[in-house]
């Protein structure tokens, strides 16, 4: 985006926001607001096919992306499986843990050849378990390669450290581990679980406990002693537990909160800027309206926020740009931008999937849907908003003209497949998303046109390919 | 399509139906309708017209079945179907076919020596009865009969002379299966009977050189064996026996006795070197003992209990090396085969008159009878041969037309488990991939093209003068999880009918049903199969029907009564392992093939059958006025819930049969489930495409709301549909049609010829649209805009209709990927159907 749109897109957004003043200060009223309706037909809707992975018995904790088209479900069944997006057959089931998966992460082993002066990289899974284990895992064979035992209690967040072979593990206490298995320091919390842990620039991480941050100094050179140094306790705290902590920019990181608020933490002080959503009453007899599970930056200026039921759009010099209050019949838990940022999916516990994207092609099936003819906008929002913002508009937004509209995302689309909350959703290079829910299976989304293209491509060399050995046998 | 068009006429203009004949209404054509009666209240006794004034003319094909007997001459035996021919002269005719092969068994006889005669066929033609015939001679042999031989014949007797030269090569195939099934249980059993008639020879001979040292044998054995009665006849015995037997003795000269057991030996030779080519009975052997090397022969005389005076013995040319326990074994096996002694105790010889000559006193046997187990498998043979040959010759050419059309099987479409069309029968692509296609040579294998069919699969046996048979419709084995066959007559395998199935398939006895549903059997290892075929003692085929020819076809009955056939549920699970025979020095090859039955449309029009797929079609069509939304829905790959209370599990089973006409596709056996009683999820929507469902108490409970999105739910308590509507023309203008007929099987014809028509499309749209290459790799030209819509409105497929095309091709691509994915074991690529995710909303229809 160049720096006049930027400009121009803000004041836009901002003057949105003033018009709808605050979010809080409709948000009571909507609550008798009834929930949108899907579109008929959803022609928006490329989500068409489905695949049901189905390899759990229990559970599933969470589900974590490995590279362009791999990801990992960690289940309570003990067991941890690779999938690919073009499959409905797992790749690798881990099998190992004597007690529930709960976290995985997918990390690049370098290691250095001396000799020949090369670094080796070797893809690796690490799984973390209540069995008092972390395993790691090749990603190559899908064997085990390590457990890792000395810590000594069980494990519920993994993290990257920022530093090359070093990765941090959360449960009880903080550990610091390296990847050849040796455990390199023990941070003893006096308090609740770690939840969260955030690898911020500059070698540092912030670790979330019930309501709390600290943040820790990663050493990031082998000689000196490798040690997790304690820099501040974050402050203040927030009033409830801390449910999302992500980078928004590369100098701010932000928290969320079950009572409903969006701290932005400075990366360089490690305090907070602003304060977004703070609502006083946020308790309403323990339902916690605006408790916010997920929330997701935009173009380093913007955060999508999952409130409640709602959506909003917070700039972050911290002005509510637009909201939708009954966005889903339940709490929405994770939010994302899908199928190559042309919509926000959101997941709620209501079971669904809603795709939010640009109003001006609610109407066309999808296939008219060709952001090629026109110039791929570079900023994430004007790809979502399906614009770009014209010098004529920026005019109008200058002239503070109260008739012009702010373009705003639109209900395009609602998937249904599960049949209970839907917890998480990741997206891949090829358009793929994948979801997991509380009902212990995940499903792939995928492009039924777009497949079907593929596969008449697949059905091209399979013929072709016959053909061949046809001739070769004449 | 035009031959369909010929039935549909056909149909209507014998059921004296006008299309238009708009008398009434519509409501008023359904109630006043007659539907025919269903074949088994149909009148057995139909009177004759007394008075003809025309010469007599046999108007319905039968089977005949003569023999030309001793006392008698020329008689007909066996008229298939019973009431076949009444108006015709059997038994003249009989004298006619009779005599033309009369002279061939004369001459036979006429030689000293004794010989086995083979087969010969005829056609007879009949002007002025307008009765043609093909004449099948064979001859069976009894130890009672003169010279030994029994000539019989069977004759396929019909009107139309067109069908009997068309469709000539397969009769004689089939009528030659029948023949050899007759003369292989006759030879065994004859051959026991020669047996058994040489050792009394023998025994005679011996008793006349030591009058008291057999007699005295005779009755220590007779004390042995009869333990119950030893006390009361021992002492009566050694005074009254050998009274008698010495008066035989007397009558029977020596000269008389050493010829009578050389032309015995001679024929036992004869017959023995004829059986031992026979691959058959070589093979059914190995499988009676498989620790006797030595013959049959052998094992009967050893066990005879006669005692090895070395001289006699050597005399019969068998070896005396014999162990007891193995020959009594295999006797046990041949006599299950020949059923004439179940009990496998020795045989006790007896003195006989030599000379004696026949007094034709006694009837001689039974054409059944004289052919043992076989016989009766011989005549339900030929009771089916004559339900596939007696229907109309277009039937039959249809059926052989389609049957072309099952290979390959990755590119055959089914609806209803009918043959449709076959994207890529007999054409090969060129590999340019230019969507240019050749016609390939009738004769060339179509296998070798596309998803290879190993060419086990088709040869059962390798006898070689079956493999020489044209590939019949009846069974075509095709591996691969997608396979098909195409039935000569209309299958009816209910799938997943757990209950009653067996029943069913008892009570149709007429053996229109037929089961050769072989599934893959991936749950066994590749190791136990090899072992098990090595063994060459698990012949699932052989066991069952004893037969030889090219493909054998596993009646439901015989699989259960076989009772080595796994049968899961009652329904069609069977692992099928065949083996080539021993004879040739190829190694046993295995064929586990996922075989679906799928049949001809011309057969389900002309099947009696009230049972099939689409019954009372025409009845639904008219209560529900949503029907058509509803087959949209089923055409077009939609899950279709048929809810009900559980009390109403019949009616919903009739709703089911009539629907699964519009079922595309047969890859997989859970495409339909009869009667569900759980909650249904998500994943059933991926292989259920028909389902009746039991709902407790709510809709709602039993379907929850991600299914209930994606399906079309018909509430069959309440008459209620949720459904997409069908948007397209197609399909309501054969519905309408529909309505105006009178006839179910008029309506499916109607039906068929739509399906034909949707078929065409897609035919199109796979070979134009989905092969060609050069709409996609263009991308700077404007036909990178043509997308599949576009292309199908192209060819006036729009909207609902443009989905059932799109659909079907989906199916035949999925058909082909996972074949090709299992042929090349990639296991990490889905291989899975994906599930179609239609958003379109439904709407409540109400009936």
């Amino acid at each position: 985006m160049s720096g006049g749109a930027d400009l121009a897109m803000a004041a836009l957004l901002r003057k949105k926001g003033r018009r709808s003043a605050n979010y809080k200060a409709t948000s009571s009223a909507a609550h008798e607001m009834e929930v949108e309706r899907a579109p008929e037909n959803q022609p928006q809707n490329p989500f068409t096919e489905i695949h049901i992975l189905t390899n759990h018995s229990d559970v599933i904790r969470t589900i974590i992306p490995i590279d362009g088209h791999r990801f990992v479900s960690v289940s309570d069944d003990h067991t941890a499986v690779v999938w690919s997006t073009n499959c409905s057959n797992p790749l690798f089931v881990l099998n190992g843990h004597a007690g529930p998966v709960v976290c995985a992460m997918g990390m690049t082993m370098v290691q250095y050849d001396a000799e020949r002066g090369y670094a080796l990289k070797e893809q690796i899974l690490l799984t973390g378990s209540l069995d008092k284990t972390i395993r790691v895992w090749s990603l190559e064979s899908g064997e085990c390669i390590n457990i890792l035992k000395d810590h000594n209690t069980y494990v519920k967040v993994l993290s990257v450290s920022g530093v090359e072979n070093l990765f941090c593990a959360g449960g009880n206490n903080l550990h610091l581990w390296n990847l050849d298995g040796e455990l390199l320091h023990t941070v003893i919390l006096n308090g609740e679980d770690v939840s969260h842990i955030l690898d911020v620039i500059g070698g540092r991480i912030v670790v979330a406990a019930a309501n709390t941050l600290e943040a820790f100094k990663v050493p990031d050179t082998p000689d000196i002693l490798q040690e997790l140094e304690k820099i501040k306790k974050l402050a203040p705290n927030h009033r409830e537990m801390i449910l999302s902590l992500e980078m928004v920019s590369g100098s701010f990181f932000a928290s969320s909160s079950l009572d409903g608020t969006i701290k932005i933490w400075s990366v360089a002080t490690m305090t907070v800027t602003r304060s977004l959503n703070q609502e006083k009453d946020y308790l309403l007899d323990h339902s916690y309206p605006y408790c916010v599970h997920h929330f997701l930056s935009v173009d380093q200026n913007f955060l999508f926020a999952a409130v409640g039921r709602g959506i909003a759009l917070f700039s972050l010099s911290g002005d509510c740009l637009w909201h939708k209050v009954n966005a889903h019949h339940s709490k929405i838990l994770f939010l994302c931008l899908v199928y190559n940022g042309m919509f926000l999916a959101s997941c709620s516990e209501d079971g669904t999937i809603r795709l939010w994207g640009a109003e001006e092609f609610a109407d066309q099936p999808l296939e008219g849907k060709s952001l090629l003819s026109k110039e791929i906008p570079e900023s994430s929002l004007e790809r979502l908003l399906g614009r770009s913002i014209t010098t004529r508009e920026k005019r109008r937004l200058l002239r503070k003209e109260e008739k012009y509209k702010v373009p705003s995302p639109v209900l395009l689309g609602e998937c249904v497949s599960h049949s209970g909350a839907v917890q998480k959703l990741l997206t891949f290079n090829d358009n793929t998303m994948v979801s997991y829910g509380s009902d212990g299976i995940v499903i792939l989304w995928k492009d039924g046109a777009k497949e079907s293209e593929l596969r008449n491509d697949q059905i091209r060399k399979i013929l072709h390919f016959n053909s061949q050995v046809d001739q070769s046998k004449s | 399509m035009q031959a369909y068009a010929e039935i549909f006429h056909y149909q209507n203009t014998s059921a004296n139906i006008a299309l238009f004949d708009a008398v009434g209404g519509e409501e008023e054509a359904f109630v006043h309708s007659v539907r025919p009666f269903p074949f088994h209240l149909i009148p057995a006794y139909q009177p004759v017209m007394p008075w003809p004034c025309t010469k007599q003319k046999i108007d319905k094909d039968f089977i005949l079945v003569c023999e030309f007997s001793e006392i008698i001459g020329p008689t007909s035996l066996i008229t298939i179907p019973r009431d076949g021919g009444r108006n015709f002269d059997k038994d003249m005719f009989a004298v006619r076919i009779m005599a033309v092969d009369y002279n061939a068994t004369n001459t036979m006889r006429c030689y000293a020596s004794f010989t086995i005669v083979e087969d010969t066929s005829v056609i007879i033609e009949d002007k002025e009865e307008n009765v043609y015939a093909y004449v099948h001679h064979f001859t069976l042999y009894d130890i009672h009969a003169r010279g030994y031989v029994r000539p019989f014949c069977m004759a396929y007797v019909t009107p139309d002379k067109n069908k009997l030269f068309t469709f000539l090569e397969k009769l004689m195939a089939k009528f030659k299966s029948v023949s050899q099934l007759f003369r292989s249980g006759n030879q065994l059993l004859f051959k026991t009977e020669l047996d058994q008639r040489l050792a009394d020879l023998l025994y005679t001979k011996d008793s006349m050189q030591f009058p008291v040292a057999t007699s005295l044998k005779m009755a220590k054995s007779s004390t042995a064996n009869s333990k119950d009665n030893t006390d009361v006849t021992s002492g009566q015995g050694e005074e009254t026996i050998p009274c008698q037997r010495r008066r035989t003795i007397v009558e029977n000269s020596q000269e008389a006795l050493t010829k009578a057991i050389q032309d015995c030996q001679g024929m036992l030779h004869e017959l023995r070197q004829k059986m031992e080519s026979s691959s058959f009975l070589s093979k059914y052997k190995k499988e009676g003992g498989s620790q006797n090397r030595s013959g049959c022969d052998e094992c009967c005389l050893g066990s005879l209990g006669y005692h090895s005076d070395s001289e006699t013995v050597i005399s019969t040319g068998s070896k005396t090396n014999i162990c007891n326990s193995t020959l009594s074994k295999s006797l046990s096996s041949l006599c299950k085969v020949t059923n004439c002694h179940c009990n496998s105790q020795p045989y006790q010889p007896k003195i006989i008159k030599v000379d004696a000559c026949r007094r034709y006193d006694q009837s001689l046997r039974t054409l059944q009878k004289l052919s043992g187990k076989l016989g009766s498998d011989a005549l339900n043979r030929l009771q089916k041969l004559f339900k596939i040959f007696s229907r109309d010759a277009v039937v039959l050419k249809l059926e052989h037309v389609e049957s072309s059309l099952v290979n390959p099987s990755t590119t055959l479409l089914t609806i209803g488990r009918t043959v449709q069309i076959n994207f890529l029968a007999n054409m090969v692509v060129q590999s340019n991939n230019e969507a240019m296609f050749r016609h390939r040579n009738r004769a060339g294998r179509t296998d070798s093209f596309l998803m290879e069919t190993p060419s086990s699969c088709l040869s059962i046996t390798s006898d070689s003068t079956q493999q020489s048979f044209p590939l019949s419709y009846d069974a075509e084995f095709v591996p691969g999880s997608t396979a098909a066959s195409l039935e000569s007559i209309y299958y009816d395998v209910e799938e997943g009918l757990d209950d009653g199935d067996e029943e069913k398939t008892q009570d149709n006895d007429d053996s229109w049903l037929e089961i050769s549903f072989t599934s893959r059997g991936e749950e066994r290892t590749e190791n136990n199969d090899e072992n098990r075929g090595l063994g060459g003692s698990f012949d699932v085929v052989s066991i069952n029907s004893h037969s030889e020819v090219e493909s054998v076809d596993l009646s439901p009955h015989q699989l259960m009564n076989g009772g080595t056939v796994p049968f899961v549920n009652g329904y069609d699970k069977v692992v099928q392992l065949r083996q080539l025979s021993s004879s040739s020095s190829i190694e046993p090859v295995l064929s586990r093939c996922s075989k679906v039955p799928v049949g001809c449309y011309a057969s389900r029009l002309t099947s009696t059958n009230t049972d099939l797929p689409g019954a009372d079609i025409r009845a639904f069509l008219h209560t529900y006025p949503f029907a058509g939304h509803l087959i949209y829905a089923l055409l077009s790959g939609r899950t279709t819930i048929i809810a009900a209370s559980p009390k109403r599990e019949k009616e919903v089973y009739s709703i089911i049969r009539t629907l699964r006409l519009f079922v595309p596709g047969h890859s997989s056996n859970q495409l339909i489930i009869p009667w569900h009683t759980m909650s249904l999820t998500m994943c059933d929507l991926g292989k259920m495409k028909l389902v009746g469902l039991a709902k407790p108490r709510s809709l709602h409970r039993a379907i929850p709301a991600s299914v209930f999105r994606f399906s079309t739910v018909f509430d069959y308590d309440s008459s209620k549909l949720w459904t997409p509507p069908y948007r397209g023309k197609i399909l309501w203008k054969t519905i309408s049609q529909c309505k105006q007929l009178r006839q179910d099987q008029s309506c499916i014809a109607a039906i068929e010829t739509m399906m034909l028509k949707y078929s065409a499309k897609a035919y199109l749209f796979y070979h134009t649209y989905c092969l060609n290459s050069n709409l996609c790799n263009n991308q700077s030209e404007k036909q990178s805009q043509l997308t599949a819509a576009h292309f199908l409105a192209k060819i006036n497929a729009i909207d609902g209709d443009a989905k059932i095309v799109q659909y079907w091709v989906d199916i035949i691509k999925q058909q082909q990927i996972s074949e090709f994915l299992t042929q090349t074991n990639s296991s990490h690529v889905t291989k899975k159907m994906p599930i179609k995710l239609n958003y379109e909303g439904s709407k409540l229809y109400h009936a």
